[in-house]
């Protein structure tokens, strides 16, 4: 007994840790979202079923997964093409660096960058209906939906590429030339050794996009300041408002919703993957 | 009172609200904020919403503005800011009339328009805090604040003190300042605080619809 709590103290931090910033905080949501100011209701979770909440949870479920699909699909084949070339090459240390930037480009910084080049006033827009007149903003699509999902697969892609790339780098070239020698074709190799062990990863991978995307906040609100379409900017706009007051309960029920929703889909991930790996065993 | 800023060297004079659904204005009007969340941008719906035959109890006809204005590719969702007015990203502006008065000081081409038959004005409350540490202090605050001094420095501000009328009989305001506001002749709508919980109702279901 003695030995089993001395070789679990050093543990003890990362155990503060998660108390303090995870546990109180999603119990603080949890508890604040039906009980405020010493009055229980459930009215704020109801509010989350008016109009206006359903459709920003439909926008962000929409974002994230079509984020994380497009920057799963594309960002796999970069890796892939990445662990293709050999571990000293110029192009593949730079590449992954240039990544490992990009990935965590997300933000302000990346939203001024979209504004300032394909806004309705940025400066390839101008130059474009200068010398072909045609309008690159149309009526502001980088504003809406589709111009958040462009953005955001911007810092998708790489982040895709870091987490991949280790997972393309353990498949080891002896199974391939097993595989191989045993008669099977490349197509086969694939279909029958790469792609299984690589599904795991693949969709752990595609889930920390989908979170990744769900919960970002800066790049959104530096884009969109009318009409909060997505879960995150709700937030805001029940937490900052000048004219709606009172509505911080309703930020927490939206929180709690946003961590049902990446419960769920973590649940999901993890019966996805007990099914893909169990042979791994 | 919400106003309608534009630069006059980038677009042609505004004299209405519905001056702004000309092909002209394509992706150029920007609203101070989103009305949910911004006094600025609540004052600028219920002024276009007058403009349109609606009225303080109803906003729709001013959402409705909004949703053609968007429609016709000429609202632009950018937040203006003193920069964006001075880069010329966002050359219409609805916005207060005071912080519109403020980029003509930078910006000489930048105009002002308070369109007559749509005048709203809006108050900024104050509040105290009942758990504030130091209550006295913010009362104190608060004194200077509605003091002739403070007002004064409203006035200076661009804005039309709430004391204005008293401070013009007793002589005591800064004629200089007051002079510099736009004169409103005729009926100034303001809404009361239940009014303004219904707006605000009405557009938190709809606006978001509207404009996206």
């Amino acid at each position: 007994m003695v030995r089993r709590l001395r070789e679990g103290l050093p543990l003890l931090p990362f155990l503060a840790v998660v108390v303090i910033f995870l546990i109180i905080p999603t119990v603080t949501v949890i508890v604040s979202s039906v009980y405020t100011d010493g009055v229980f209701s459930f009215d704020r979770i109801q509010a989350l079923f008016s109009g206006t909440a359903l459709s920003a949870l439909a926008k962000s479920v929409l974002l994230s997964g079509s984020t994380a699909i497009i920057g799963a699909v594309l960002g796999a084949v970069l890796a892939w093409l990445i662990v293709s070339s050999p571990p000293s090459s110029m192009v593949r240390r730079a590449v992954i660096s240039l990544c490992s930037v990009l990935a965590q480009f997300g933000g302000v910084a990346l939203a001024f960058a979209f504004l300032a080049t394909v806004g309705l006033n940025g400066v390839l827009t101008l130059w474009v209906q200068q010398v072909f007149g045609w309008n690159l903003a149309g009526s502001g699509w980088l504003y809406s939906l589709t111009g958040l999902i462009l953005v955001y697969t911007y810092f998708q892609i790489p982040l895709m590429v870091i987490v991949f790339v280790p997972a393309l780098e353990g498949l080891r070239d002896q199974w391939r030339e097993a595989a191989v020698s045993l008669g099977a074709s490349t197509f086969r190799y694939w279909r029958e050794v790469a792609v299984p062990l690589l599904t795991p990863a693949f969709l752990g991978s595609a889930l920390l996009l989908f979170a990744n995307a769900f919960a970002a906040y800066a790049t959104a609100a530096a884009l969109v300041s009318q009409g909060s379409p997505i879960l995150p900017l709700l937030i805001r706009a029940a937490l900052t408002s000048e004219v709606v007051l009172g509505q911080a309960g309703f930020a927490y029920a939206l929180a709690l919703e946003m961590i049902v929703v990446v419960a769920v889909v973590m649940v999901a991930y993890n019966a996805l993957v007990k099914r893909t790996a169990r042979w791994l065993r | 009172m919400p106003s309608i800023g534009f630069d006059s060297a980038k677009v042609p004079p505004i004299t209405s609200v519905n001056d702004l659904l000309r092909p002209e204005y394509n992706g150029k009007v920007a609203l101070n904020g989103d009305p949910t969340q911004a006094g600025a941008a609540f004052s600028g719906v219920l002024m276009v919403a007058l403009s349109q035959g609606g009225s303080v109890d109803d906003v729709a006809p001013g959402v409705e503005f909004f949703r053609k204005l968007r429609a016709a590719g000429n609202f632009l969702p950018v937040d203006p800011t003193p920069a964006t007015v001075e880069s010329g990203q966002t050359p219409v502006v609805i916005d207060w009339n005071y912080l519109n008065a403020a980029e003509t000081a930078k910006l000489p081409a930048w105009q002002i328009v308070v369109p007559p038959n749509a005048v709203v004005a809006g108050y900024y409350y104050q509040a105290i805090n009942k758990d504030a540490p130091h209550p006295a202090a913010a009362r104190l605050w608060q004194e200077f604040l509605y003091s002739d001094e403070g007002q004064n420095l409203f006035a200076a501000g661009g804005v039309r003190p709430v004391r204005a009328d008293q401070m013009m009989l007793a002589g005591t305001i800064d004629k200089a300042a007051v002079d510099k506001i736009p004169v409103i002749d005729g009926p100034v709508t303001v809404p009361s605080p239940d009014q303004t919980d219904k707006a605000t109702e009405f557009l938190a279901d709809n606006w978001a619809k509207a404009i996206g």
